[in-house]
């Protein structure tokens, strides 16, 4: 029997029965969510999809619901964090607990960006047709609970035939002062319409002195027939931070969702990405790296769902575990019974550096079809000891020697960003992290 | 003073679950400056690891004897340390490294043993010009030089980048472990060419091989026959042919 006068974790009691002056959809949306929510609780490892990954800790932390008003900080003070890009190469937009701080004001036209908080009380229809039309959060406690409390986030919406000039850099800051934990639900909405195209750029960082945060964003992104979408992204938060992201992406005819995820810092990190494959010749590219060390918990958790008939999909992600840290890998494929001549493939290719290291691979293929090419692999292992001994015996040292084939190891994943700023951005977002955790207290190698 | 004494070298390899084998069994070996010695021996006699022992590779054990280097207890340094002294193995299978580019790999090489001498980095323009020079004689290609270590390689491209290596990193002491083995008679020429234009007075070689031909074109000063982990015989050159001729069987019979 459960018990009667529970609170319900993460759900301010006034806001439990749902807000005020909102269109009827909009309330439908957050009740929907909330009862999800209110009947799955918090996920534990009792919940298949959160097998590794228990999120029953976070009731033991004092959070605040973001009621907004944070000040961003000063541009040095997460300069070390965030992905190193000229702010006048790309359309740069600071977001404080999920709430844009300032917008591009020099867009091109046939693009827009606006804060999700506006458009929900100024132009709603703009944001109906997709709003919680996207992604199926019905399996997805977390998820559920981000309609249930959506406040704000930002939305892209990007015309027919526009191809975009620069990249968006979204520099997303969790930030909680004065010692009071927060937590805060932000909602996106990206756009592109027949023909667009667009590369979205993310960094996710913690401002300076942030007591404990707890971000659960849900991205909603659709890709019209022949649009292409890069969508790249550093998660390189403190380990004050708790960060779930669920991001669900459908794409039409030929559309293509190319995406790069690099996660290196936070204390509970999981991504979760989900595509629907609903137009012929599509493709979805879901790539990434991760380092996890020292206590750090990072989840890669994929879904990829081959609606109709010959669309491609290709997973790629590698990850490096060193002392005390836990990398999870669940990747599934759908193959649905029209989906023939679907094309996926999936990898993940774990690094121990630690006997104190743990990496949980989980692949699952789901074919209804009968003519299809599914690949899957998964490989968990130390580094090369011939590798190792080949450096050496050239005058490398040791430590510098295992640097060396550990950079190897996740910039090979790297290079799936083509060759230019992006890519050499996020290889230094690499070599810093190799440097910090060189110059750290924790062992290299066992 | 010699440039590498080495003094009734016992040494087992950790053969897992069967504990450790003995495979060197009381060698001893003595290169001065500027001399080059072949070890000759057939299969299983001990010759990689004695190159291995010697370059400092984990998996061994030294059981007794000793290994000095320019009056330095090698056996004491790491494999790295062994390298920076001035210590080169050309492997009998170079290792490829995905992820790691040669030119890279070869320079982060170069500064650690700078490094260790306290001399500055090497600057980047000296570095390119100093691999192309050495690229071009010993006809290693620029685009292998951009390609990830050994990986893609073919067998004597890889023993190509060996001397390569060999070369820029300027060793006193240059171990061949049967640097010929997977050669056509053109590489090899290649390879010997490249070995024979680091000859010098104040430099040694142990070539490791098990077959007289790499000889004719890098021709010893000192020939040892190695046999069940034990050096039978040493002479000069003509040793070599004589083996060519007769084969081990002799050896290995006496060792046995």
């Amino acid at each position: 029997m459960t018990d009667p006068v529970e609170t319900i974790p993460l759900v301010p009691e006034t806001l439990a029965a749902g807000a005020n002056d909102e269109p009827a959809w909009l309330s439908d949306l957050r009740r929907a969510g909330l009862s999800i929510y209110t009947e799955r609780g918090l996920p534990t490892v009792k919940v298949e999809a959160w097998k590794y990954t228990s999120l029953a800790g976070l009731k033991k932390i004092p959070y605040v619901l973001d009621d907004g008003g944070v000040p961003a900080p000063a541009d040095a003070d997460i300069a070390g964090d965030v992905l190193p890009l000229p702010p006048e190469d790309t359309y740069r937009v600071t977001l404080v607990n999920g709430r844009p701080t300032d917008l591009p004001t020099d867009l091109p036209a046939g693009v827009r960006m606006a804060r999700l908080a506006d458009l929900l009380e100024a132009e709603p229809a703009l944001v109906k047709p997709y709003l919680g039309r996207i992604a199926d959060l019905s399996d997805a406690p977390m998820g559920a609970l981000n309609g249930a409390l959506m406040r704000d986030g930002v939305v892209i919406l990007v015309d027919a035939g526009i191809v975009l000039d620069k990249p968006i850099h979204l520099v997303s800051i969790a930030q909680a002062p004065n010692g009071q934990a927060r937590h805060g639900h932000p909602r996106h909405l990206i756009v592109l319409g027949d023909g667009a195209a667009a590369t979205i750029v993310e960094s996710r960082v913690t401002g300076p002195e942030s007591a404990e945060t707890l971000c659960n964003a849900v991205t909603e992104i659709a890709v019209g027939a022949d649009a292409h979408l890069r969508h790249l992204r550093l998660v390189n938060r403190a380990e004050t931070a708790v960060d779930l992201d669920l991001t669900e992406t459908t794409l039409a005819d030929r559309a293509t969702y190319d995406a790069f995820t690099l996660t290196l810092g936070g204390r509970l990190v999981r991504n979760e990405g989900r595509v629907r494959l609903r137009g012929a010749n599509a493709w979805a590219g879901l790539r990434g790296a991760y380092g996890a060390r020292d206590a750090q918990h990072f989840d890669t958790t994929l879904l990829v769902d081959h609606v109709v008939p010959d669309a491609r999909s290709d997973q790629v992600f590698k990850g490096v575990v060193d002392a005390g840290g836990k990398a999870v890998f669940q990747g599934k494929v759908i193959v649905r019974k029209d989906a023939q001549r679907t094309d996926g493939n999936q990898l993940h290719k774990a690094l121990l550096l630690s006997r104190d290291a743990d990496a949980y691979t989980k692949p699952e293929l789901e074919i209804y079809a009968d003519d299809v090419k599914c690949s899957h692999g998964a490989t968990v292992g130390e580094l090369d000891e011939n590798q190792l001994f080949y450096l050496m015996a050239r005058g490398i040292p040791e430590a510098d020697a295992r640097a060396l084939l550990v950079e190897a190891f996740l910039d090979d994943v790297v290079e799936a960003i083509p060759e230019g700023p992006l890519r050499d951005a996020f290889l230094a977002s690499v070599r810093a992290w190799q440097t910090r955790r060189h110059a750290s207290t924790w062992e290299i190698g066992a | 003073m010699a440039l590498l004494d080495i003094k009734d070298l016992h040494a087992t390899v950790d053969d897992g679950d069967a504990g450790p084998k003995p495979i060197l069994k009381g060698i001893s070996l003595t290169i001065n400056p500027g001399e080059v010695h072949a070890v000759m021996g057939p299969n299983g006699a001990g010759k990689s690891t004695l190159s291995n022992v010697i370059s400092g590779r984990p998996g061994y054990t030294v059981t007794g004897g000793s290994v000095t280097y320019d009056g330095v207890d090698l056996l004491e340094m790491e494999a790295d340390a062994r390298a920076r002294a001035g210590l080169f193995l050309a492997f009998q299978y170079p290792v490829e490294i995905p992820g790691v580019a040669t030119g890279t790999f070869l320079k982060t090489a170069i500064n650690a043993r700078r490094k260790a001498n306290g001399e500055p980095e090497i600057e980047a323009l000296d570095f390119l010009k100093l691999m192309k020079a050495n690229a071009k004689k010993l006809g290693v290609a620029d685009d292998m030089l951009k390609r990830p270590v050994n990986v893609g390689f073919s067998g004597g491209e890889k023993k190509r980048a060996e001397v390569l290596q060999m070369a820029m990193l300027e060793p006193r002491l240059c171990l061949l472990d049967e640097t010929d083995s997977g050669l056509d008679i053109d590489a090899l020429k290649v390879v010997a060419d490249g070995v024979n234009a680091l000859r010098a007075p104040d430099r040694g070689m142990l070539v490791i091989t098990h077959y007289q031909r790499l000889l004719d074109y890098i021709v010893p000063d000192v020939v040892h026959v190695l046999a069940d982990g034990r050096i039978v015989k040493s002479g000069d050159k003509s040793l070599a042919l004589e083996l060519e001729s007769k084969g081990y069987a002799e050896f290995t019979g006496a060792a046995a």
